[in-house]
């Protein structure tokens, strides 16, 4: 057991190092000087020979390589070029505004994935289940922005129930007292309940278009994933052996369990990715949209941040996943843990087998 | 004798974006108490299909057009599921062709027989446990105790699928319907599952309806003997009478692509026999019993 943790603690580890370096890289896969991003097109040779030395550019390649590791290990992630703020403070104050609505959307994503996905299949290619193929392709169609310019023209510009895309807090509300830095944290710290459920009431329509945008793919999955271990021997067996319909689709849900929880991480990853276009459209103060800031202007240490918050934050997703599916089958469980095959019960040569 | 099962004019087709496929054209047999009735026929003549409509286990697109299906005098087509759920496991035994794609894999074995006795409403408690346990030792499974507390990985095939008998025959059905039970077993232990099943039915005055495309279990092991042929049955009777005096076409040809009585260690290429050809026959193998009752 203690050996097949810390074997997974070394592999987390080189995954990381080697994040690290793929960031590192991206400096110099980007187009363009940063100098010149930083300065303009007029700039003298002697300023940017300048801006290369405070970004230590002008080093051999080995020291700025083992520099950039060590800093990045130790935390700290560099200065934004263009308004020096600090990358990791800045990530620190905006990750929580990210997770507030990435967390519970991915929330929703599940329970109406899992409903709808389960309910289309127990009525395969019945009425319900053909409305739910239409809808999923329909959703599917669609990029994230238009379903959050959809929904923000349904619910904030028609029925005039949802607030203004213009951020978490309107002008009238009071800013919480500096603790954390993070508006919402330093909200509930402060004790200040209005704030924080005039946040959360903002939050609504991009936890909607999160969850509608992830529940396509994650119903659909679930909706073949379930169809196709509905017709296994395994279920045709349970309910042979007269199991109740929630007993059989437990077992149903035993054998899909892997798969569907592999894909989960794989939307979560790919969420962060897609939280910078729902903040650019709600002028959400979270990582997403600051990170497509950095993009556009060629902000190296804000990209490089983004792509290490994100990276770190998948990695430790498939590592956790990667635990958990090993630990929750007794068919792998046993090898994990004894660290070697387990002798099958009546294999013996004199057993009758 | 009673009837435990009496099956009348079972039509059941496949609704296919292609069209409709019918799969049974009218199929009429019975089951007597404490008789085990074998199905033959060669791959897509239907058995599979026999049974599911029966059992009521058929996915869709399949679905029973047809028929009436009498089992210990209820008429099971016009049950609802709920009734017919609690029949399934209860009255009606089903043992699975290969056992580790039937056990749940990640449920421990104890836990999979408590949720057939839940399943049921019967109380789960030590005394169930402990029936549980016999149960197995009387299909022949090894240490119960320590199969109990496993998963079904760590069995070989045989035992596994000495599990599955026990849990079909776990609440006493009546009825024991087994498709194909040992196809995915190899040749000897084939025939001690064989003859724990045969044990476990016969002398507890159970009835048995098996699918097999081995003429030698049948001969071996069945009382009586139906041979489907594209969704019909072209021939049913006593096993001695079907083998010995074949009036069908197809079950001639059948029983002549096993064995030939005048050689009758030749074997037609390509039969499922010839894996079998290496070792000797013994007197009491099923093959040698069909050949001495083809001689008779
Ligand atoms: N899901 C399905 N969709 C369409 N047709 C099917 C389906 N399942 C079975 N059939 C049809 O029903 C016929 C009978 O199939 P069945 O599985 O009962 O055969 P079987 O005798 O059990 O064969 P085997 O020995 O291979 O198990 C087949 O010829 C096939 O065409
Ligand atoms: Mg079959």
């Amino acid at each position: 057991m203690i050996r097949y943790i810390i074997s997974r603690l070394v592999i987390a580890a080189l995954l990381l190092c080697g994040l690290i370096t793929l960031s590192f890289g991206l400096v110099s896969l980007l187009p363009g000087d940063p100098a010149v991003a930083l300065l303009g097109e007029y700039a003298t040779p002697a300023d940017v020979a300048r801006i290369h030395s405070e970004l230590g550019l002008d080093l051999p390649f080995w020291d700025r390589y083992l520099g950039y590791m060590s800093r990045t290990l130790s935390g700290d992630l560099g200065h934004s070029l263009f308004t020096g703020s600090s990358v990791s403070s800045e990530i620190l104050t905006r990750l929580p505004n990210t997770l507030i609505y990435l967390v519970p959307g991915l929330a929703l994503a599940l329970i109406v994935g899992m409903a709808s996905g389960t309910f289309a299949a127990y009525r395969y290619r019945r009425f319900a289940d053909k409305a739910f193929t239409f809808w999923i392709s329909i959703l599917m169609a669609m990029p994230e922005f238009v379903l959050a310019l959809l929904l923000l023209f349904v619910f904030y510009q028609q029925l005039r129930i949802a607030p203004a895309p213009i951020g978490m807090l309107s002008s009238a509300q009071i800013t919480p007292p500096h603790v954390t830095g993070s508006i919402p944290l330093d909200a509930i710290i402060a004790g200040q309940w209005g704030t924080f459920s005039s946040i959360l009431g903002r939050a609504v329509l991009p936890i909607v278009t999160m969850g509608l945008f992830f529940a396509a793919p994650f119903g659909k999955t679930v909706r073949s994933g379930l169809l196709q271990v509905l017709q296994s021997p395994q279920i045709e067996f349970a309910r042979a052996c007269g199991l109740r319909p929630g007993q059989v689709f437990r077992y149903a849900l035993s054998d899909i369990r892997g798969s569907l929880m592999t894909y989960l991480v794989l939307l979560f990853a790919a969420s962060l990715s897609g939280a910078a276009i729902v903040e650019s459209v709600f002028s959400w103060p979270g990582v997403g949209g600051w990170s497509l800031d950095g993009v556009l202007k060629g902000d190296v240490p804000v990209i490089q941040g983004f792509v290490l918050i994100m990276g770190t934050t998948s990695l430790l997703g498939y590592v956790i996943l990667d635990a958990l599916i090993t630990l929750l089958d007794p068919r792998t469980r046993s090898k994990a843990v004894a660290g070697r095959r387990q002798r099958r019960l009546g294999a013996t040569p004199t057993a009758i087998s | 004798m009673n009837k435990t099962l009496q099956v009348r004019e079972l039509e059941t087709e496949f609704h296919t974006p292609r069209g409709v496929v019918p799969a049974l054209h009218g199929v009429s047999f019975e089951v007597q108490d404490n008789e085990i009735v074998g199905i033959v026929g060669e791959s897509g003549s239907g058995k599979s299909t026999v049974v599911r409509s029966i059992t009521k286990l058929l996915m869709p697109p399949g679905k029973v057009s047809a028929g009436n299906v009498i089992f210990a005098g209820r008429s099971l087509l016009d049950l609802p599921e709920r009734e017919m759920r609690q029949i399934r496991g209860k009255d009606i035994g089903f043992i699975a062709q290969n056992p580790f794609s039937a056990l749940n894999p990640v449920t421990r074995i104890e836990k999979q027989f408590a949720n057939i006795a839940k399943a049921h409403g019967v109380k789960v408690d030590a005394s169930e446990r402990s029936r549980a346990l016999q149960l197995l030792e009387s299909t022949g499974v090894r240490d119960p105790e320590r199969v109990m507390r496993g998963y079904a990985h760590e069995l070989s095939g045989g035992m596994a699928q000495r599990v599955v008998i026990a849990m079909a025959l776990y609440l006493n059905p009546q009825l024991v319907i087994a498709d194909e039970p040992t196809t995915a077993l190899d040749l000897t232990v084939q025939r001690q599952v064989l003859d724990t099943l045969r044990r476990l039915t016969i002398e507890s005055g159970r009835s048995m309806l098996i699918v097999t495309h081995d003429l030698g279990v049948v001969a071996a092991y069945c009382n009586r003997v139906l041979v489907m042929y594209r969704g019909n049955i072209v021939e049913q009777g006593p096993v001695e009478d079907v083998f010995v005096r074949p009036q069908h076409p197809y079950t001639i040809s059948l029983l002549n692509s096993v064995v030939r009585p005048e050689e009758e260690t030749q074997y037609v290429p390509g039969s499922a026999e010839e894996a079998d050809t290496a070792e000797p026959e013994t007197p009491d193998s099923p093959k040698v019993q069909l050949s001495e009752a083809r001689r008779s």
